[in-house]
């Protein structure tokens, strides 16, 4: 509710500002002038802290993000070995009966808003994903609000799974494992995951990563055994056990890169409208002194005219 | 053509000896921090179908980790332990160990007390489980204390 009155703050006072004249036609007032400037002035009081709630989130969310990279890191590597094996030209051959299952979006969105280009990004990508490529059979997972409100505008039917408040705090491997679960239940031939990969507190880049699937593991498994030995307690578990691995700290990566990238953009929004805030006060104050001055030059006019009046 | 003959023997000597590294370098990585990375003489991984340990020139092995103690031996002498509660331990050709738990801390940083209340509770739980999902996560639970219990005792 704070962000709505706020965005509608500022475009009121904006407009405001920029026509200058009220509708009636009458001189703007300095005393108008000056409520409009204190108004402008809380907003930007409001905006400077978000931006520093944002920079000391993000400090906690980088931290944790780059903490997890070592991790991330050694199971891709895995994960690659099994997409090379996959896309070799003697690859085993999928098991395919009946129809396919269609694919699954996975959308990386934030809950709350005011974070710049994150979530439009992300939307449009889908978007353009979907119509470029003719999409029909797909079903989409939304992780944030943003997203299922944008996405679920746009293809109402193919929401699956919508998952929320998993930007407040920095995500946890026990949180992507749970959704991890969630999206194995869902029946789809592929996924793929659309989310914004943190380069710098200024910079973020949009990306779309693959997702394994059960069958990436499964289906290789035995070229991986030719290259690497299985210990296992169980036969076969362990490619399966392994590529639940895999999918979580995918997901696991993909939430805290999203949820750093939603504080540094945040951040450089909030910062972007202080500005602007400063700026608006500035001009606000200019007219206000020039409205004060005509009207006290408007009044010594009088003064002295009267007294030139008298003086006849 | 003998100098030739010896330089290439000699070369190819030096490539077989840097094929295989003195020493594993190890990495142990849980999803929120680096707890080891570096070259050690060997390193003992707890895997699902039994304890093994690794030295230089390991032939690759993929293992599913149980709960359990990692241990990294810089000399024979001396060793660092850390318990770790799953993951999959990844052994490459070139000598190097990932080892990715889920949770993993050194066994010095345990609490005595709450491994034995920890354990206790899984105890009652397991008895006093009533569905299969339940039961399933409380056996899950039972392993771990039992075996953080265990590594808490020999440390």
């Amino acid at each position: 509710k704070v962000m709505n009155s706020l965005a509608q703050r500022v475009t009121t006072a904006r407009a405001l500002a920029a026509s200058g004249m009220p509708a009636r036609g009458m001189a703007v007032s300095a005393k108008a002038l000056k409520i409009r400037i204190k108004s402008v002035n809380s907003i930007q009081r409001i905006t400077k802290t978000m931006k520093m709630v944002a920079a000391s989130k993000l400090k906690g969310f980088q931290s944790k993000m780059e903490a997890s990279r070592p991790l991330v890191g050694a199971i891709n590597k895995v994960q690659n070995k099994f997409i090379e094996f996959n896309n070799a030209e003697d690859a085993a051959p999928a098991a395919t009966e009946g129809t396919p299952a269609g694919e699954l979006l996975v959308a990386m969105t934030s809950d709350r808003g005011l974070c710049g280009a994150v979530n439009s990004s992300i939307v449009k990508a889908v978007r353009n994903d979907v119509r470029e490529n003719n999409k029909t059979n797909f079903g989409i997972v939304t992780v944030g609000d943003k997203g299922r409100s944008a996405i679920g505008r746009l293809f109402p039917d193919n929401m699956r799974l919508q998952v929320t408040e998993a930007g407040k705090k920095p995500p946890t491997f026990l949180q992507a494992s749970l959704l991890a679960e969630q999206i194995n239940g869902i029946e789809a031939s592929s996924a793929s995951m659309y989310y914004n990969v943190f380069k710098s507190a200024i910079a973020y880049e949009y990306e779309k990563a693959e997702l394994p699937s059960r069958a990436l593991f499964v289906d290789n498994g035995a070229k991986f055994a030719a290259e690497y030995e299985l210990e296992y307690e169980n036969d076969d578990v362990i490619l399966a056990d392994l590529y639940e691995f895999a999918l979580s700290a995918k997901l696991f990566n993909g939430l805290l890169e999203t949820a750093t990238c939603e504080q540094s953009a945040r951040m450089a929004a909030m910062d972007g409208a202080s500005k602007n805030c400063g700026e608006l006060i500035g001009k606000l104050t200019t007219q206000m002194n020039r409205a004060r001055q005509a009207a006290i030059t408007t009044e010594l006019c009088e003064i002295v005219a009267g007294a030139e009046a008298i003086a006849q | 053509m003998f100098l030739r003959q010896s330089a290439g023997r000699v070369l190819r000597k030096a490539a077989e000896a840097a094929a295989m590294p003195a020493r594993v370098t190890v990495s142990l990585l849980s999803p929120h921090e680096t707890l080891v990375s570096g070259e050690f003489e060997s390193v003992t991984i707890p895997g699902s179908a039994g304890d093994f340990g690794v030295l230089p020139g390991h032939v690759p092995v993929v293992a599913e980790l149980k709960p359990g103690i990692v241990s990294v031996k810089s000399s024979e002498k001396d060793a660092e332990n850390f318990f770790v509660s799953s993951g999959f331990a990844f052994v490459n050709a070139d000598s190097t160990a990932d080892i990715c738990a889920l949770e993993a801390v050194k066994v010095s940083e345990l609490d005595v007390d709450a491994v034995r209340k920890g354990l206790e509770q899984a105890k009652a739980d397991a008895n006093s489980a009533a569905d299969d999902d339940a039961k399933a996560a409380a056996q899950v639970a039972l392993e771990v204390f039992e075996a953080m219990d265990a590594a808490v005792k020999a440390n």
